[in-house]
Order: C-alpha cells, then sequence, then structure tokens
C-alpha cells in the first residue's frame, strides 16, 4: 500500500505531513482501516476519541 | 432525533475489505447515506463492518459496489465488535469549532 499513516492521531494521509498534527512523523506499515463519516453519531467515534470525520488505522508498525 | 447505531456486516471478496470499505464511503458521502463508520479490521478477513441505523441503508448502498458480495443477516452490537478498535489511536485532541 503507499498511503502512509501520521503515528500521533493514525491518520491515513495522502500527503507527507499530517495536516492535524503537522508532523511528517509517518508509518509506512500499518494495519487495520476505519473510516468515521459521522463524528456525531458514531459510537465507534465516540471510543476512538475522533471528533474529526477521517480516515485512520488501527495500529502502525 | 438520531436512532442508535448497529453494526452489520458485509461479505467481501477476500483482500477486496479496504477497497470495498472505501466505496461505500465515497457512496455514502455523496448519496448522503446515514452511514456513520466503516471499519475494516486485518484479523477480519473476507468481512467489512459497517455502523448504521438500519440494515436498508446499508444492503441498499452495497448493490453497485464490487466485491461486497452479501449482507450477513442480523446485526451486532458495539460491545461485540469493540475488541477491533484496540489498541486506541493517540487522540488529538482538536475540536471543530
Ligand atoms: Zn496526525
Amino acid at each position: 500500500m503507499s498511503e502512509k499513516v501520521c503515528r500521533h492521531c493514525l491518520r491515513v494521509l495522502d500527503g507527507q505531513t499530517c495536516p492535524v498534527c503537522g508532523t511528517s512523523d509517518l508509518a509506512e506499515e500499518w494495519s487495520g482501516l476505519v473510516i468515521i463519516l459521522d463524528t456525531e453519531r458514531s459510537e465507534i467515534a465516540k471510543k476512538l476519541g475522533v471528533d474529526i470525520p477521517d480516515r485512520f488505522a488501527l495500529k502502525v508498525r | 432525533m438520531s436512532e442508535d447505531s448497529q453494526i452489520f456486516v458485509i461479505k467481501t471478496t477476500a483482500n477486496q475489505e479496504r477497497s470495498v470499505a472505501m466505496t461505500l464511503s465515497r457512496i455514502a458521502k455523496k448519496e448522503k447515506l446515514d452511514i456513520r463508520a466503516i471499519l475494516a479490521p486485518d484479523e477480519l478477513k473476507g468481512y467489512v463492518l459497517v455502523e448504521a441505523p438500519k440494515s436498508g441503508i446499508v444492503e441498499l448502498a452495497i448493490q453497485t459496489i464490487p466485491h461486497a458480495r452479501a449482507l450477513v443477516k442480523g446485526s451486532s452490537s458495539i460491545a461485540e465488535i469493540e475488541h477491533f478498535l484496540k489498541p486506541k489511536p493517540i487522540v488529538t485532541g482538536i475540536k471543530e469549532g
């Protein structure tokens, strides 16, 4: 997979820098994918503490 | 008032879990469907989990998705799938607005 993941917030990124954390500390190897669409009503978003809809990895290496 | 979330399970072609999740999210956004979250844990081969209030929403959405084979009958609770969410991602603490 070519997409990378921010090691800090686990966001799946298109670019080389996390727009939320501002870091370029990215993981190339990651597993699991969670897509949060509705932060207001998603129980999964609440469990993960996600408050901005986005794609996240479950684990990074 | 919003309805309670349930977890529905989509059976997918093996190794197409992420692609199904991505396509479903695109359709949900485009069609403004009440799909709240989509989960594709690596441990769960051939399945994608969907958080939504009703099965009909998911059933309709997967009709046009390649590699989404069927909706598994019945639903699960969040508690039943919670273990897939661990270890927890580090939260940013940044809120919108
Ligand atoms: Zn980040």
